[in-house]
């Protein structure tokens, strides 16, 4: 096994570090369950289903129009009572209402030597009649792969990209995981040359188990877990560039799936009803509402209306509102403050209680975990050319030089500069003294390019 | 009256819209070179101008008679004739002031303005806009040069033409001449202080800037 | 302050888009600001921030800086007092000095922030905080004599071709206290160097004179002896070097504080290690590179490394004008890059060029002006060592 180093990770103690026994919960059905269109990045959706039909688990809800075979089924059995529309009239939400006793769809179940002996054809056939063909993301652009592409990596971490996402020591527990991984590995290996699985250190004593699958160990800290970090440091030439990758719990879904025939329809999700407590695992429906699964932590969910909810991470996440759904490739919830008051001479105080990378607060002496909150802290100015993004990015990118070319719209120079390697972890964005949106910019500019240059 | 406003657009371009130093920063390197006093810039702006209304005057009455494929030799004779001619008149007349600008005088021959003009414009149009032209163009050429050295001469020595118009008793309270405007580039930055002038006041300037992001 | 919060909440509507001095917002804002520095909540990922902002890495800057401005009050009033034999002590030091260099500071801040409010005002963008820096980093460059109104013109200078001329902070390609100090010793040689300027004399004594003569360090030279033995008979002892007790620019004469204050800015990562290292690491192979070829010992060509690290505005210069990251380049390789090449720089115009004696400041300026070449090429560099993306 080999250990992949990380030169810059997040250096702030955050409380999800600190736990070590884990507490899971089972949460009860959900009223409303909603998938959502408008959360797979490039799809352009063509809906299946109106209000008020009644569908069965594993009937399709909408396919993509650039690839009419990709289709994404509905989880449960059930009513759909509401499609929601965002911005410029995408698919925001499609919401269900399970019927009782309802159970997830059924296919016939697969033994691993026909899984070993499908051929590549069959297999994207397999994935995709199943609905697991959309979980699959393929860089550089974390699109669904392409039909036609033979991938020469694949990578799986057993941590979400998310330091708030649950445990893999809570996932690798259940019973069964040690198979459906294999069989789950066996599908990954016939869809790429070559299968990464990495670990976190501090994960190995709990997934001793599934030892000898783990093919690299990685730093505990955000971002390692990040499967675009990890292909940062393993790749060797241009061709591994478009790598094949999946959520640990889609992963494993699919093994279940193809071993026992019938798709999970729950998803263990950590909730942090306070930024500095560890959080608690929640095992609950795929694309429960938000509300729900707070009310299964915290007695009174209307007290956290007064903070901001942030869906899949600090870093990356989305701010969900408290009736939204959890999206599919979500599975962690943190509310953070969402005020700071209007410090007085702020700009020179010691700043003892403050959670910072930089050394010019006296709390970097400590270790201490410090509340965070989600304001700003500053104000908005040109950069300066700190060069403090560069030192936290954990591809050794020039964020500020990506980003200037993107604002100038040198799409060639940036792609140059490397910008497809940047993981969107939102690090430079965190760290800017200038408060600029590095990330935002740079994630902009790629979606930008991928949907005029790449996909016509 | 159609025709004098046609004239007059044509005479006021050079000064002001497209002015050959602030607008097509043509002529610098004059413009560096002659502008610490401001008797020598007078001189040199009177010498480009005439050079530049009578070669564009001369080369539009020849404009026909011109084959295209020898234009620039043909216009370069008339120019380099009338240089030599300025330039003796000055040796004649002006010895000091000629032996200050030194090479300068026989260099408006190179100077892009002069052949700027006659083949952009006198080579198209007929004498009498072409002389304006070439006039307005030498006016506009000798109002920032007159200018410039304004400035260098006022800031740098002290003097207006030579005159001492700083009082004694201002050196005596402290005041000193500011020696970057005897320096090149002294000139560099009131150049570029006059354009910046020039491009903020509406109306003078053609570039249409939109508001500042 | 509270006191000062009710203040401004008062005063906020007249300064909103539709109040009565809605062109002033930018100067509402910047005073609000200082005293109460405000946290919008987030919409956008990351969902939250570090604590540090451009206000607190520019005051950091500032107090780095306010030991080297002190120590230049104290010299200068000691430097006064010396000279002019007046036996004064410790207290009437501070009084002289501050007398002298408060002003020049007052100035310096009182004229860039007039610049900075006009620009801020007409472009409508806010008051950026490099110029509390710029304003105070200025002065410590000037001598003791200089005229207040060179200071207003040279900091007008530095503010506006400097910085506003090219948009404003994060866009400028010079540093704008060093063009100002460029300005004002091109314009005003004769204030800004010479034997005369360094040493200001008190006024309202009997003993007064216009001008008291004092070379400094570095026109040290002679035809016969060794360096150091002319500095030191000259007055100018290692220890005195280092400390910094001599005559001189405000702040430029205390090696010892610029680069105390230099190691603050390094361990607060405000400013690069890579810079400061790479021109003290420049300064001295140079040096002992010329040392080593020198065939005239009694010139600064034989001073050697420790010489050149402690004397001029060298510690002053490597410490806080060089490390100003917008006209430093933005790669590491970069950065080692620019600091060597101004620690050799500032030896070779120092010992080559007899016009200026003081070689850091025209060293930065030339550096500031490679600083996107040295940017593009290492980064060309770096790209070529990574797998493409395509």
């Amino acid at each position: 096994m080999k250990h992949l180093k990380l030169k810059n990770p997040f250096n702030i103690p955050l409380p999800v570090d600190t736990h070590r026994a884990p507490e899971v919960r089972h949460a009860t059905a959900p009223p409303t369950i909603a998938v959502s269109p408008s959360h797979f990045r490039y799809v352009k959706p063509r809906l299946l289903v109106k209000m008020l039909d009644r569908i069965k688990a594993g009937t399709p809800l909408f396919y993509d129009k650039r690839d009419p075979s990709v289709r994404l089924l509905s989880p449960v059995s059930g009513i759909v009572q509401n499609i929601t529309f965002g911005h410029r009239r995408c698919i925001d939400e499609i919401v269900i209402e399970p019927s009782p006793n309802g159970s997830g769809p059924y296919y016939e179940p697969l033994s691993m030597d026909q899984i070993t002996r499908l051929s590549r054809e069959d297999t994207i056939e397999l994935l995709k009649t199943r609905g697991i063909w959309p979980f699959i993301h393929q860089f550089p652009y974390k699109d669904i792969p392409k039909t036609e592409l033979n991938a020469k990596l694949a990578i799986i971490c057993l941590q979400s990209t998310d330091p708030f996402a649950p445990l893999p020591r809570v996932m690798i527990r259940q019973t069964g995981t040690r198979d459906y991984l294999t069989a789950a590995l066996a599908i990954m290996s016939i869809l790429a040359n070559e299968v990464i699985v990495a670990a976190p250190v501090s994960e190995m004593p709990y997934v001793n188990h599934i030892r000898e699958l783990i093919t690299h160990s990685i730093h505990d800290r955000y971002p390692a877990s990040d499967p675009k970090v990890i292909l940062y440091q393993v790749r060797k030439h241009p061709g591994q560039n478009t790598a094949l990758s999946m959520d640990i719990q889609d992963f494993l879904d699919m093994g279940a799936c193809l071993l026992t025939g019938s798709m999970p329809t729950t998803r263990l999700y950590r909730i942090c009803s306070d930024v500095t407590a560890p959080g608690i695992h929640v095992l609950a429906q795929k694309g429960s509402p938000a509300s729900f699964l707070l009310s299964s932590v915290c007695s009174d969910v209307s007290k956290l209306e007064q903070k901001n909810i942030v869906a899949s991470g600090l870093f990356s996440g989305r701010l969900a509102q408290i009736h939204s759904h959890m999206r599919h490739f979500e599975s962690s919830l943190v509310c953070i403050d969402r005020e700071y008051p209007e410090e007085p001479f702020g700009f020179v105080a010691p700043g003892f209680e403050k959670a910072s990378e930089s050394n010019t607060f006296l709390s970097r002496v400590t270790s201490r975990i410090y509340n965070l909150d989600s304001t700003v802290h500053g104000e908005h100015r040109p950069c300066i050319n700190c060069g403090y993004c560069q030192k936290k990015c954990p591809v050794e990118l020039f964020p500020q030089f990506i980003m200037k070319a993107c604002l100038a719209g040198e799409e060639e120079e940036a792609i140059e500069l490397g910008m497809l390697d940047c993981t969107l972890c939102g690090l430079c964005s965190f760290v800017c003294p200038s408060k600029i949106e590095l990330s935002d910019i740079i994630e902009q500019a790629m979606n930008q390019y991928y949907k005029e240059r790449v996909t016509i | 009256m159609q025709k004098l406003g046609y004239l007059w657009d044509t005479f006021s371009k050079g000064i002001f819209k497209e002015n050959p130093v602030a607008y097509q920063v043509l002529g610098i390197c004059s413009a560096l070179a002659v502008t610490v006093q401001m008797k020598t810039a007078f001189v040199m702006g009177v010498a480009l101008t005439s050079v530049t209304a009578l070669s564009n005057l001369i080369i539009s009455l020849l404009r026909k008679q011109i084959p295209s494929n020898i234009r620039i030799i043909v216009e370069l004779v008339v120019i380099a004739s009338l240089v030599i001619v300025t330039d003796q008149i000055l040796k004649a007349f002006y010895y000091d002031i000629s032996k200050q600008l030194s090479v300068f005088v026989g260099l408006i021959i190179t100077n892009c303005i002069v052949l700027g003009r006659a083949e952009a414009f006198a080579l198209a149009n007929p004498p009498l806009p072409s002389l304006l032209d070439g006039i307005g163009n030498g006016l506009g050429y000798s109002l920032i040069l007159i200018l410039v050295a304004f400035f260098r001469e006022f800031l740098g020595s002290g003097k207006i033409f030579g005159l001492a118009v700083i009082p004694q008793s201002l050196y005596d309270a402290g005041y000193s001449n500011m020696g970057l405007m005897v320096l090149a580039p002294g000139a560099f930055f009131v150049i570029g202080f006059l354009v910046w002038l020039k491009n903020c006041i509406p109306g003078i300037s053609s570039e249409q800037e939109g508001p500042n992001q | 302050m509270k006191f000062i919060k009710d203040m401004l909440d008062k005063a906020a509507p007249e300064f909103a888009p539709e109040g009565r001095f809605s062109r002033f917002n930018a100067l509402y804002t910047a005073t609000r600001t200082f005293f109460l520095l405000p946290s919008e909540s987030l919409t956008r990922a990351p969902f939250f921030r570090d604590h540090l902002e451009l206000k607190r890495f520019m005051s950091f800057v500032i107090l780095a800086l306010i030991p080297v401005t002190l120590f230049g009050i104290y010299n200068t009033g000691l430097q006064a007092g010396l000279a002019q034999d007046t036996g004064q002590g410790f207290i009437s030091n501070w009084v002289t000095g501050a007398r002298i260099v408060l002003p020049i500071i007052l100035v310096s801040y009182a004229v860039g922030f007039f610049w900075e409010i006009l620009f801020a005002t007409i472009r409508r963008h806010e008051i950026t905080e490099g110029f509390l820096v710029t304003g105070l980093l200025f002065p410590l460059t000037l001598p003791a004599t200089i005229p207040l109104w060179q200071v207003a013109l040279g900091i007008s200078f530095g503010i506006v071709i400097g910085k506003e001329v090219f948009g404003g902070t994060g866009r400028n390609l010079l540093n704008p206290a060093l063009t100002a100090r460029a300005f004002v010793f091109f314009s005003y040689p004769g204030s800004m160097s010479g034997n005369l300027v360094w040493i200001p004399s008190i006024k309202g004594l009997d003993t007064a004179v216009d001008a008291i003569t004092s070379a400094t360090p570095l026109a040290v030279s002679s035809d016969q002896g060794h360096i150091t033995q002319l500095l030191a008979d000259a007055g100018f002892t290692l220890s005195n070097l280092f400390i910094g007790t001599y005559p001189g620019s405000i702040g430029g004469t205390t090696a010892l504080l610029c680069y105390a204050g230099g190691l603050f800015l390094i361990i607060t990562r405000i400013a690069n290690y890579r810079i400061i290292l790479g021109g003290i690491l420049g300064l001295s192979l140079t040096a002992i590179l010329f040392q080593f070829w020198s065939d005239a010992p009694s010139t600064w060509m034989s001073a050697g490394p420790i010489l050149h690290l402690i004397s001029g505005g060298f510690a002053l210069g490597i410490c806080f004008m060089a490390t100003e990251p917008v006209s430093a380049p933005g790669t590491d390789m970069g950065r080692w890059i620019y600091g060597l090449s101004i620690g050799s720089l500032t030896v070779v115009l120092r010992v080559v060029n007899p016009a200026y004696v003081e070689g850091v400041m025209l060293a930065i300026l030339f550096m500031n002006i490679f600083a996107p070449l040295i940017d593009h090429l290492t980064l060309k560099y770096s790209i070529s060592k990574r797998v493409p993306n395509a």
